[in-house]
């Protein structure tokens, strides 16, 4: 059986670019005492993570990687660290670093173990025909309710012929798909998710603790 | 198949290292310049302040800034996450609309109404004006 996954010297290379640039974006994060300069180094970080999701052809969840953690976190903390009274001086050293050690090694240890101990092969469980749908892709045919698949392209037919990619080369779009289909109910209601989140962030940051004239604003709105 | 993904982000790649390399060169050949008495370099208290419109600096770099910035963040965060579940859609919408026809619109459509529901509390709610009734009064 061939793998589902063939690693070319391209993907090794790209790999450990990404990685090295993870893992020393995230050095300069632990040890900037800059605050500031902690929080662009953390985007860096985020950067290269999501480098390595698209090595690994999972396109949307780079895409989602690069637009959530390096667009809208990375601006959340540079606005969060831009509040704070006082930056120059920097972090102060941790208190309790001992602790933060343990858990540390704790959490890697937990990782590594999960690692270690999965069977990263299930690619052979799968049939040979579904391994061939994931890569090289496959065709729908019909449309509506009314679907069918083929792994090779129907000749002579009037119905709706739609070639798909594998779900291994093109994920984005095959996200897509099931967020309209099969899980249309979920994805509106993520769109609700997104309200409440929306809201609660809003009622959060009213009001400020110190007086009731802000509420007397609030009602005459 | 994979050949062609890695070679679409090639093109990527490559883009990037320009975008990246350009920059960082006119810095470098600017810095160097000065060895070879192209570029005086005469630098002063003046030069070397931070240019802030054209006035003298009132602060140092690290000034506060006014915590009502946090609303545009926030509402930033959550318009982006809504981006990321419109992309995979987009990316595919032409033969989804071949395939199921009106419903591949109207199931974003539905999505976007509710997230606009949000839009509008927030737009109500004033946390888009950046003076209120409260700093009138």
């Amino acid at each position: 059986m061939t793998p589902v996954m063939e690693v070319s010297a391209l993907t090794t290379i790209a790999f450990w670019a990404a990685s090295a640039m993870t893992l020393g974006f995230a050095a300069i994060v632990v040890t900037q005492r800059d605050v500031f300069r902690a929080a662009i180094a953390l985007a860096g970080s985020f950067l290269g993570v999501g480098i390595l999701y698209f090595v690994l052809s999972a396109e949307f969840v780079g895409v989602v990687q690069i637009l959530v953690y390096v667009g809208a976190i990375s601006v959340l903390m540079a606005f969060a660290v831009m509040f704070i009274q006082d930056i120059a001086s920097g972090s102060r050293p941790a208190q309790g670093r001992l602790v933060g050690v343990a858990a540390a090694v704790l959490v890697f240890a937990a990782l590594a173990f999960t690692a270690y101990n999965t069977e990263w092969s299930s690619q052979n469980e799968l049939s040979p025909d579904a391994v061939v749908a994931l890569t090289e892709g496959y065709y729908e045919v019909g449309e509506g309710d009314d679907i069918r698949v083929e792994l090779t392209e129907p000749a002579g037919d009037n119905d709706v012929v739609v070639a798909n990619g594998g779900a291994f080369v093109e994920s984005t779009g095959a996200v897509g798909v099931l967020l309209v289909r099969e899980y249309m109910l979920a994805f509106e209601i993520i769109g609700l998710l997104l309200v409440a989140a929306l809201i609660g962030g809003l009622l959060l940051m009213r009001n400020p603790p110190s007086s009731n004239k802000t509420e007397k604003g609030d009602a005459s709105v | 198949m994979f050949e062609d993904y890695f070679r679409q982000y090639a093109l990527l790649i490559i883009f990037a290292a320009a975008a990246v390399t350009v920059p960082i060169g006119m810095l470098t050949m600017s810095y160097l310049a000065q060895f070879i008495k192209v570029r005086p370099s005469r630098p002063t208290a003046v030069k070397e302040s931070a240019y802030e419109g054209g006035m003298p600096p009132f602060s140092s770099r690290p000034a506060r800034f006014n915590f009502r910035y946090y609303y545009y963040a926030l509402l930033f965060v959550v318009f982006d996450v809504e981006t990321v579940f419109l992309f995979p859609w987009a990316v595919k919408y032409g033969v989804m609309s071949q395939q199921f026809g009106f419903a591949a619109l109207g199931a974003v459509f539905i999505f976007l109404i509710v997230v606009t529901v949000g839009y509008a509390y927030a737009w109500r709610k004033q946390a888009l004006e950046w003076v209120t009734n409260d700093d009138r009064s």
